[in-house]
């Protein structure tokens, strides 16, 4: 196997001497390698920051949030009453938060304020109260005791700020708030169920929006849902579009490197046919000159886009990327770390690329080449 | 050991007519000498022999030959002396050796004694470029001749040159083939060569002259 050794350290010699004598080419190489490798850093770190935002966005619990309402009047509502309205049990199998609230139909006076919302809950201790009345307000001081009529019946509440849930409902006005056993006479007047469902995936989300539906469509039910789920699945859409997006710039790059390497390489094999089929005369078969025409670009390629991802990283240190508005760079590191290994990947398939004109070459009978 | 060449036909591609047709001779362990105007096919058919060509129709049969076909046949087995010599430029006369011979697995000293013969080791630091033509014909006949091999085919090795280059290179491979069993097939039409010929065949009437 000496001649193997032999001939490679020649045909490496070769290459470098053709290096020192025609700078031009291998400096071509290079530079458009190092060139599509900024191009496809920026694209992939691009993808990579808008791959972030969206998962965040797709992972974002009030992104994942649907508001199911459903009215009752006076012909339901008792029914809807007796039956226990065992919905947000269904719902608190999806998974994730459930918080059920009834907008009853009839106002609550407290002298200044004579058209307050009434809210009633299943339980007040899920929201961390006792059984009582609570008057919820952003504005009137906590812990300020009011009293109110509700349909002649007279209480007295005591002044909480909103949850979150409720903030949803309430929209910045007042409200009465007290337990669905304490308002039953007022809510058989008619009431508005509203669910407010954190889910935690957008698969739960979807399935939410499937049940309102079947409720819509098998039990002819009035209830509704609000939900960003369209947006969402756009959002998928455009990630799954993201690992496309990758796979064609892989394969552009590719394409793009095989035929400036393929052009360069041809130029070069035409150059050195005869040395080429001198050796083949000698013995050497044409897959050991072609292997190391392949070897030769792959890592020319390889090497150009590594030099790109450089200059980019070494530029993105020095400039203030903030004040462009450009710092979605900031994370060229991760090009070395695994982000780059798609574009390198398409580097090397450049290189595999270009030695397609030279195999076509190598397969010219020698006696044709060597008169 | 012997070369047939059977009912061989050659077109070159992209052209009409065939260099010959249905055409057979055997190489035997001798210097066989093809004589023939330029044209008629010597070179197409020491190619075809060597297997650097395919013929359209017929074979090329290698009859007691090492490996006769493979990579390791060209390696070690043939030589073939072009007649444009196909010799590195910018190489030393002992580069060019050296590159034939590692790959066939023989020592460059081994190369000494052909040098000598052909006026050569003086010269052996010069690169090729600075050689003259007579010289550069010297170089090819060495990087052939070096290798030992069992099949050596000489396309024109003198053609051009003058009595003295002509001499040096009848005697080299006048000893190479008396002292080793080779097959030898040059095409020439200098009829310079024929003393050292066992065989003469005339490609224009494909009559063979035993001498």
């Amino acid at each position: 196997m000496n001649w193997l050794i032999f001939i490679h350290s020649y045909l490496w010699k070769n290459s470098f001497r053709r290096w020192f004598e025609q700078p031009l080419s291998l400096l071509s190489k290079l530079v458009v390698s190092a060139l599509l490798g900024i191009l496809g850093a920026f694209v992939i770190l691009g993808i990579k920051e808008l791959g972030v935002q969206l998962d965040s966005r797709l992972t974002d619990r009030d992104a994942l949030t649907a508001v199911i309402a459903e009215t009752q009047n006076t012909d339901t509502a008792i029914s809807r009453i007796d039956s226990g309205m065992s919905d947000s049990k269904s719902w608190s199998r999806l998974g994730g938060d459930v918080a059920t609230f009834y907008q009853v139909a009839s106002y609550a006076d407290i002298g200044t304020e004579r058209t307050l919302m009434v809210i009633a809950v299943n339980s007040m201790e899920k929201l961390g109260l006792v059984d009582d009345f609570f008057i919820v307000s952003e504005s009137r001081p906590k812990g300020q005791k009011l009293e109110f009529e509700i349909n002649g019946y007279r209480s007295e509440g005591t002044v909480i700020p909103p949850t979150e849930e409720m903030k949803t409902i309430l929209l910045g006005r007042n409200a009465v708030l007290g337990e669905v056993g304490r308002l039953v006479g007022s809510m058989s007047l008619g009431f508005t169920e509203t669910t407010i469902l954190r889910t935690d995936s957008l698969e739960n989300l979807e399935q939410a929006v499937s049940i309102v539906a079947a409720m819509q469509k098998r039990e002819n039910r009035k209830v509704f849902i609000q939900s960003n789920l369209q947006i969402l699945r756009e959002l998928k859409k455009i990630r799954e579009i993201q690992a496309q997006a990758l796979i064609w710039v892989t394969v552009v790059s590719g394409a793009i490197l095989g035929l400036v390497f393929g052009s360069l390489a041809w130029m070069e094999f035409r150059e050195e046919r005869y040395l080429l089929a001198l050796i083949r005369s000698f013995g050497i078969g044409s897959g050991t000159l072609l292997a190391h025409s392949l070897v030769e670009n792959c890592l020319l390629a390889v090497a150009g886009v590594l030099i790109g991802f450089s200059c980019l990283s070494i530029t993105t240190r020095t400039v203030d990327l903030v004040a462009l508005n450009m710092s979605w760079l900031g994370s060229t590191d991760s090009l070395f770390n695994g982000d780059g290994l798609v574009l390198l990947a398409g580097a090397a398939l450049g290189g595999l690329l270009s030695g397609i004109p030279v195999a076509i070459g190598l397969r010219k009978p020698l006696g044709l080449v060597l008169t | 050991m012997k070369i047939s060449c059977d009912a061989l036909t050659y077109r070159y591609p992209g052209t009409r007519d065939n260099i010959f047709t249905d055409f057979s001779i055997e190489f035997p362990t001798h210097v066989t000498m093809l004589r023939g105007y330029s044209g008629c096919g010597k070179s197409t058919l020491l190619r075809l022999g060597a297997g650097m060509l395919k013929p359209s129709s017929g074979a090329v049969r290698m009859e007691g030959i090492h490996a006769a076909g493979s990579r390791e046949f060209f390696r070690k087995e043939l030589s073939f002396v072009f007649q444009n010599l196909n010799l590195l430029p910018l190489a030393s006369v002992e580069r060019n050796l050296s590159i034939s011979l590692r790959i066939a697995g023989i020592d460059l000293g081994q190369a000494q004694k052909w040098l000598e013969i052909l006026g050569l080791w003086d010269l052996r630091g010069r690169t090729v470029e600075r050689l003259s033509g007579g010289q550069r014909q010297r170089v090819a006949i060495a990087r052939a001749i070096a290798k030992r091999p069992k099949v050596l085919f000489l396309d024109e090795p003198t053609s051009g040159l003058d009595d003295e280059n002509t001499r040096i290179i009848k005697s080299a491979v006048k000893e190479f083939t008396s002292e080793r069993n080779t097959i030898c097939v040059v095409a020439t039409h200098d009829q310079r060569l024929e003393e050292i010929a066992d065989e003469l065949v005339d490609f224009h009437t494909f009559v063979s002259l035993e001498k």
